[in-house]
């Protein structure tokens, strides 16, 4: 036992070596695109973390004099027909709605990836079985297994973002198990196997770093697609009660003002398709980041 | 392995997803933590007050008073029958709901497909063969930002403009072409958006193929070789992610015909949802799953015609 204690660490330094180490890159300038994501999505997270900051009014304050006002200089999105400000709207809900979206991409992960994990590193019939259900949850579209959750949870914000995060569990779960199983067959864990490494240590050591890369990339996609698919079950009706300012609710809320006052849905639409680009803009960089290492 | 043995193997395994989405639904709706029959007698929302002996007589009519096992078995042996319950909203059986519905939903999912398909192959087409530079780039800055755009939105600002705006299409309902028009057209920026970039990838891959070297050397026309050669090779990519695009499509008919107001399964299924309708929403979760399987094997079909290579792969399999 403790010849193998001994060994263990001496034996993995030969590995470490041959691990790849990350070249020097040339310091080189970041792409505007991405400059320009990381922008919206460092001012979304600030409206989420200090709304009051950026938008010192109350959200739900009811101004009768103010109502369905176009984007002007006092009010940069407009104003609802109750005479609320819609940008300070949209800013109060970053906070619900992207909360919403990190917990449900935090479920696909944290979930997906110990499936993959395990089902990747124990193998055979266990991994067949967890395999075979994972192709089955992929068959399904996934907002209609997010829809099939919420009947079965009821709605509000938190019980959505359980359904968008159970869903997205297949693939987090596929993308892990496939990297693992890559990685399992590598000389390096073999060699940390052969000199005697537990295999849990195997797993968090050598298995767990190497297959992160991927996985982070599929994080940032999947952050875009939650935020989707949050603000779509919440348009869809089964999201936060009335008075919040969740950005699917807001979108829907103008719907019946649709021939008069364009920006009650258009503005928080827009503030949307900005956070999903940013997202998917930032996935894209992480993904080329990997591949040149 | 002989083609019948392909064929049986590939039906058995049509069959088995099929149940197990059906077994998965009834894990996710009648195994989690919550009481469809409360759901069902407290419809209105308030009255926590619910009668006792109605709830068990309810609990006893849907079976709910017996051990899961039984239920399972009860419901799977039903479904093998055909029959998949009774609606929770109106007591009218899931399976003639669901295909009184599926017309409407089938004609729209099938125009914004025809709409999809073309707009992608024209995008794609036109950024593999053109020499720009910057038109390449950006046409092919387009999909990423279809993808973006949340359908919901994107149906209120078509209706905004082109109902409310400038009147050229009805707003609601399913009358006409007309009220086809922008429904399919939401219903397709998603679609089209993943298929340009598949197709833009195979079609660009397939143009620095030898054989495409040696009809340009033949003397053939781009134009040409483009549609004989390099579409007709290039499009297979396309045909293993029909049946994920078909299902989105689906999925993507609950937004749009919420938006759009129009009958279908798509707002059948928002309404069955909202009202906890847990037998309507798994009959729709089992069609998505049998309409996955279907269309793979559609596809299986397909794939000899477009690829007469293909056509030996079973028998040597």
């Amino acid at each position: 036992m403790t010849d193998l204690a001994l060994l263990a660490p001496a034996a993995t330094e030969p590995v470490v070596a041959t691990a790849p180490v990350p070249p020097r890159r040339r310091s080189r300038r970041l792409a505007p695109g991405l400059v320009l994501a990381l922008v919206v999505l460092a001012l979304v997270l600030g409206w989420a973390v200090l709304p009051s900051v950026f938008a010192p009014a109350d959200p739900t304050q009811v101004v009768a004099a103010d109502r369905l006002l176009a984007p002007g200089p006092g009010h940069v999105f407009g104003t609802d027909q109750l005479g609320r400000d819609i940008y300070t709207r949209v800013v109060h809900g970053a906070a619900i709605s992207l909360s919403a979206t990190a917990l449900a991409v935090l479920i696909g992960l944290v979930v997906g990836s110990l499936v993959g994990l395990l089902s990747g590193f124990v193998g055979g019939r266990f991994d067949d079985v967890v395999m075979r259900l994972v192709d089955v949850l992929l068959a399904i579209p996934g907002l209609l297994l997010a829809m099939a959750i919420v009947t079965a949870l009821g709605f509000g914000t938190l019980k959505v973002a359980l359904a968008v995060g159970i869903s997205a569990v297949a693939a987090f779960a596929r993308l892990i198990r496939a990297d693992v199983v890559r990685v399992r067959g590598s000389a390096y864990v073999e060699a940390a196997r052969v000199s005697g490494v537990r295999w849990w240590t195997t797993l968090h050591r050598h298995v767990l770093p190497n297959s992160l890369g991927p996985v982070l990339v599929l994080a940032a996609l999947e952050l875009g697609s939650a935020v989707l698919a949050v603000s779509a079950l919440s348009f869809l009706g089964y999201g936060a009660p009335p008075p919040a300012p969740e950005w699917g609710s807001l979108i829907s809320d103008g719907r019946n003002f649709l021939a008069t006052a364009w920006w009650l849905t258009t503005m928080p639409g827009l503030v949307v398709i900005a956070v999903v680009l940013a997202a998917n803009r930032l996935s894209r960089a992480l993904d080329r980041e990997g591949r040149t290492r | 392995m002989s083609l019948i043995g392909y064929a049986a193997r590939r039906l058995g395994l049509a069959a088995f997803v099929v149940w197990a989405a059906f077994t998965t639904t009834f894990a996710i709706l009648y195994l989690l933590p919550s009481d469809p029959i409360l759901t069902m007698l407290n419809r209105g929302g308030e009255g926590a007050n619910v009668d006792p002996a109605a709830a068990a007589a309810l609990r006893a009519e849907y079976g709910f008073d017996k051990p899961v096992i039984v239920q399972y078995l009860t419901r799977l042996g039903a479904a093998l029958r055909g029959d998949l319950g009774r609606s929770m909203q109106n007591g009218q059986p899931v399976v003639t709901t669901i295909v009184d519905a599926l017309p409407q939903t089938a004609v729209l999912a099938a125009t914004a497909l025809a709409i999809a398909v073309v707009v992608s192959s024209l995008l794609a087409s036109a950024a593999v063969l053109t020499g720009s530079r910057g038109l390449r780039h950006a046409l092919l800055s387009l999909p990423p930002l279809g993808a973006a755009i949340p359908s919901f939105w994107l149906g209120l600002v078509l209706l905004q403009v082109f109902s409310f705006r400038l009147g050229w299409f009805p707003a609601t309902g399913n009358t006409g072409w007309q009220s086809l028009v922008l429904p399919a057209v939401t219903l397709a920026v998603p679609t089209a958006a993943v298929l340009t970039q598949v197709l833009a990838k195979s079609l660009g891959s397939t143009w620095e193929q030898p054989f495409v070297e040696t009809a340009r050397a033949k003397g053939l026309p781009r134009s040409t070789v483009h549609l004989r050669h390099v579409v007709r090779n290039g499009a297979i990519p396309t045909l293993t992610m029909v049946a994920i695009i078909i299902g989105n499509t689906l999925a993507g008919a609950v937004v749009t015909e919420t938006v759009f107001s129009r009958v279908g399964v798509g707002r059948l299924t928002q309404s069955a949802v909202m009202s906890q309708d847990i037998p309507l929403v798994q009959g729709v979760v089992v069609l998505s799953a049998i309409v996955f399987v279907v269309v793979n094997l559609a596809a299986d079909l397909v794939y000899p015609v477009v690829d007469p290579r293909i056509a030996r792969v079973p028998a040597t399999v």
